[in-house]
């Protein structure tokens, strides 16, 4: 065969050629999820306001919420982490210390003695990371499953839980960095509750600004962050209060870690100064905010009250508030009215409703706790001496 | 073929070589011997080629009925034969039933299994890009140049351009229509297709039912020719001694033969006959007229302008045949939004050459006919614009770097992708309502666990279903007599479009909320001596409950 009769295939040696150079010099895809730290970010109260709630008051108050003690619920439990933290302690058996909450949702044998021996785990081992056990509706382990999408991820870091802190599941030993990456893989933007995944985000993985989930699809902290501004604020969970708090928790991690636009941190500002600005016309006379708060305007004459809801809305608007930056809070007297009227309603609710609803509760508890710049645990204990 | 080929490709030699003397003072490249040469027109075909199938490339796996077929596929591949009823139903649908894409199914069902997502683009690319070339030859056969059959091909697929993203039997049947197109080209002057179309009839049966549209091209030539010669005052035995039309006459009956070489033989002709007429696809968008409002509409009622200028001006006449194939197309172009496909390539295959006509009147040279020297610097272009579309194109980067796409990048935005992965996590089975869209996507993510009430193949739905299914998405106030009716025990519904469901769904006690994201609510319909009412939403505290602690001055409200 001549030569020149190849020629025609020249092109494709080319071809051949140039693909062959093309993949070894094309970069390996970069990995999903790039964690810079170990530990998570802190935000600490800011204010320190005692005309919102005195110091007896927040002792009477505190006293109220002690966990309540029986069989253990997962929801109740993760709420009294939030409230009490890590290292408080009861002196009474029956109610779970903050080491054994913490215990509750790190180790699986602690988990059991307070859920009971029946309970299935509360995390399952899959490839993309850890699973939380959610509570299915009219499930007999219900109660022992855990209410809102991620919520204890960001406990845990809202606690200083650091990333490498061993997490003992019923199928062996993983760690609290395998929960995030497991969260983090499947999370997606069509998800109904991010809320707590956007906190995980920022106590975790700020200053990253995006990852890619188990679909694909790459995340940035501007998809979120317009997530949680632009749907419906009715469609969020307990009012859409935890949307506030996520980009208040988003705002106070990019102070220390610089992660966010300019215009993103704008964004933010301007969506919780025009909620402020809500929130000032919608406060009833005594105080409290119901959840038309979107609306604008305070609740009408004749409308149907729930005192629960109240309580729900006014504690959640405080606690985001408290933690919020000056040039979005509303006038101190704003912030004071409902302070008082949520002391109020603690103090005088009836224990049976205080226990049903303790998790909406103790949101109210830690508002009041976050506006003086206590700890809880401090005040409890404190107060517990001087009675002795 | 290959003949064919070489022919229709090769560079017009009595250009070349009349192909005036480049000026002295010039610099002249240097020719590399190692390379073959290309002209204009070839390196302009290649360019139209590489950005058809980049193009193509770049649109993601639609999500409607794609699933639906490699659902089909992954049936027949699993059971050894074909289904003779709908298998992913057990009630609900008509009797008669022929798959008539099943070899389409199967082989995109084994590609997919070999290649996976980024195989199926790549074979949704390579599939538009053979088209386009099998038109280009059916071009070059109607006596235009190359750079003027590069351009149909162009034009062509820019008419199909909002439907490109489909992958589906139908662009096998495509393949075939073109290459019918080009058999016909050369059934004028030639033989040789007799022996090669038959072939393709037998394949264009197995792999889509569009083959009686192939006929209809074969038809309108025939009775064309023969009103033609009847016109001129031909007798029945000069018609038969023409031959043309001995051979167009020869060519319809072999290739409706060869339609009968399949496995349900004369019945899969007569049901891709009756595919049209089925008063549901009525209710499909695709299958709706054309409206000028559409990108669609809009370039179909461009190329009919453009007919009339070429009806007024061209000084090549009209044939009966061509007059009767761009009334017939056309009417069906109009009448349902899915037979654009076949217009795109009926209309430049018959219009371009009455354009190349006026331009050759005006020009008085072949109309965008190379007349510079081919060069081996063309070669070098054409061969790095065909690396560029490679290393570029979504569907061969991942073969070229080992690193194929996620899944979400690889599909369609609007894949119900999230809600399916709850179907499957959930381990749902058994019958469902869910939007016909979604539903073909389901049936695959479940295994074909979930029976939809209707999919994409709505055609073998019957009309009772059919209805239910309008009333269901229509959220009406006896929803949940039609859901137990039609033994449903799941809703998927998308929250959106299906407001008045969701609510409904939402507040009945009979219903229980599995999973709901911001794009989805999936519903479990609780059989009715199950069904539980719904937890308590009572409010927990009312200002009765309120202890009158000492500490209260003033009343809550």
């Amino acid at each position: 065969m001549r030569l020149a009769s190849l020629r025609g295939l020249t092109p494709l040696f080319l071809l051949a050629i140039g693909c062959g150079a093309y993949r070894l010099l094309a970069e390996a895809p970069p990995p999903k999820i790039v964690l810079l730290r170990g530990e998570p970010w802190c935000v600490l109260p800011r204010y320190d306001l005692p005309p919102i709630a005195t110091d007896a008051q927040l002792r009477a108050v505190l006293e109220r919420m002690k966990p309540p003690a029986g069989k253990a619920n997962t929801n109740v439990l993760v709420h009294a982490l939030r409230l009490w933290g890590p290292t408080v302690d009861f002196g009474d058996p029956a109610i779970p210390s903050g080491p054994e909450m913490r215990a509750y949702f790190l180790q699986d044998a602690a988990f059991q003695r307070w859920a009971g021996a029946d309970a299935p785990p509360l995390f399952a081992l899959d490839p993309a990371g850890a699973r939380v056990r959610p509570a299915l509706l009219n499930n007999p382990f219900e109660q022992s499953g855990s209410v809102h999408v991620d919520d204890l991820l960001a406990t845990l870091g809202e606690i200083g839980t650091p990333l490498a802190q061993p997490l003992d599941t019923r199928d062996g030993r993983t760690s609290v960095e395998n929960l995030l990456f497991g969260a983090l893989h499947r999370f997606h933007l069509e998800q109904q509750e991010y809320e707590w995944t956007a906190i995980s985000y920022a106590r975790f993985v700020a200053p990253q600004t995006s990852w890619t989930n188990e679909h694909g699809q790459r995340i940035t902290v501007e998809e979120l962050v317009d997530d949680l501004i632009q749907h419906p604020v009715e469609e969020g969970v307990c009012g859409g209060t935890h949307r506030l708090e996520a980009l208040v928790v988003l705002l106070r991690v990019d102070d220390q870690a610089h992660f966010l636009a300019p215009r993103t941190r704008r964004k933010i500002t301007v969506h919780l100064g025009r909620v402020s600005a809500y929130l000032v016309r919608a406060q009833a006379p005594q105080g409290y905010w119901t959840r038309g708060w979107i609306r604008g305007a305070p609740p009408r004459a004749g409308e149907k009250l729930d005192l629960g809801d109240e309580i729900l809305l006014t504690g959640h608007h405080l606690e985001w508030l408290a933690l919020a930056p000056p040039e979005v809070q509303p006038p101190r007297e704003t912030i004071i009215r409902a302070g008082q009227w949520l002391v109020r309603a603690m103090l005088e609710v009836d224990h049976d409703t205080l226990t049903k609803w303790y998790g909406p509760f103790s949101h109210a508890a830690r508002a009041l706790c976050l506006w003086r710049s206590v700890n809880p645990a401090d005040v409890w204990s404190g107060a517990a001496a001087a009675g002795q | 073929m290959q003949e064919t080929l070489a022919t229709l490709l090769r560079p017009p030699k009595r250009h070349a070589e009349s192909a005036p003397a480049e000026p002295s003072l010039r610099l002249q490249p240097r020719e590399i011997p190692w390379l073959p040469a290309l002209s204009r027109a070839q390196l302009a075909t290649v360019m139209v080629l590489a950005a058809v199938f980049l193009v193509t490339s770049f649109a993601r796996l639609n999500h409607t009925d794609l699933w639906g077929h490699l659902n089909f596929g992954r049936w027949i591949a699993e059971h050894h034969r074909l289904p003779d009823a709908d298998p992913f139903r057990d009630r609900g649908f008509s009797e008669s039933f022929v798959n008539a894409p099943w070899l389409s199914q199967l082989l995109g069902y084994r590609w997919f299994t070999l290649a996976g997502l980024d195989g199926l683009t790549l074979a949704n690319a390579l599939l538009a890009t053979t088209i386009a070339a099998a038109l280009l030859l059916a071009l070059r056969a109607r006596g235009l140049s190359l750079g003027g059959a590069a351009l149909g091909a162009g034009v062509a697929y820019i008419l199909t351009l909002p439907i490109v993203s489909t992958l589906r039997p139908q662009l096998c049947g495509e393949l075939c229509f073109a290459l019918t197109l080009l058999g016909a080209s050369q059934l004028f002057t030639r033989q040789a297709p007799l022996f090669w179309l038959p072939a393709v009839f037998i394949a264009w049966a197995n792999l889509h039912g569009s083959a009686p549209l192939g006929i209809a091209v074969l038809l309108a030539c025939l009775v064309g020719c023969g009103y033609e010669q009847w016109g001129r005052g031909g007798t029945l035995k000069t018609l038969l001694a023409d031959e043309a039309i001995f051979r167009f006459g020869i060519a319809t009956g072999l290739a409706l033969l060869a339609m009968t070489v399949n496995p349900a033989g004369w019945r899969g002709v007569f049901d891709s006959l009756a595919f049209a007429h089925n008063p549901i696809l009525s209710g499909i968008t695709e299958w709706q007229p054309l409206t000028v409002s559409s990108l669609s509409g809009v370039l179909f009622f461009m190329t009919l302008l453009l007919t009339g200028a070429l009806l007024r001006y061209s000084p090549r006449p009209f044939r009966a045949w061509e007059v009767i194939l761009l009334v017939g197309f056309g009417l069906a172009a109009l009448s349902a939004l899915r037979m654009l496909a076949w217009w795109s390539m009926v209309w430049p295959w018959i219009a371009l050459p009455h354009l190349a006509a006026i331009c050759e009147r005006r020009s008085g040279r072949a109309w965008l006919e190379s007349v510079a020297r081919p060069t081996t610097l063309r070669t070098l272009i054409a061969t790095a614009v065909v690396f560029a579309t490679l290393v570029w194109s979504p569907a061969t980067h991942g073969l070229i770097t080992g690193n194929p796409r996620p899944e979400a990048l690889a599909i369609d935005s609007q894949t119900p992708l999230l809600i399916g992965d709850a179907l499957a996590q959930k381990g749902i089975t058994g019958r469902v309502f869910a939007p016909l869209d979604w539903a073909d996507y389901f049936v695959w993510k479940t295994h074909a666990a979930v029976q939809p009430l209707i999919y994409s193949h709505v055609h073998l739905a019957d009309q009772g279903t059919w209805n239910d299914y309008q009333k269901l998405t229509a959220g009406v106030a006896e929803w949940l007599e039609i859901a137990d009716y039609e033994g449903l025990q799941y809703l998927v519904i998308r929250r959106e479009s299906q407001r008045g469901l969701d609510a409904a769904a939402s507040r009945s006690p009979r219903c229980h909320i599995l999973y709901r994201d911001q794009i989805a609510t999936l519903v479990e319909i609780m059989p009715i001596e199950k069904a539980v009412a719904p937890r308590s939403t009572a409010r927990p505290s009312e200002a009765s409950t309120i202890r009158a602690a000492g500490c209260a001055i003033v009343p809550l409200r």
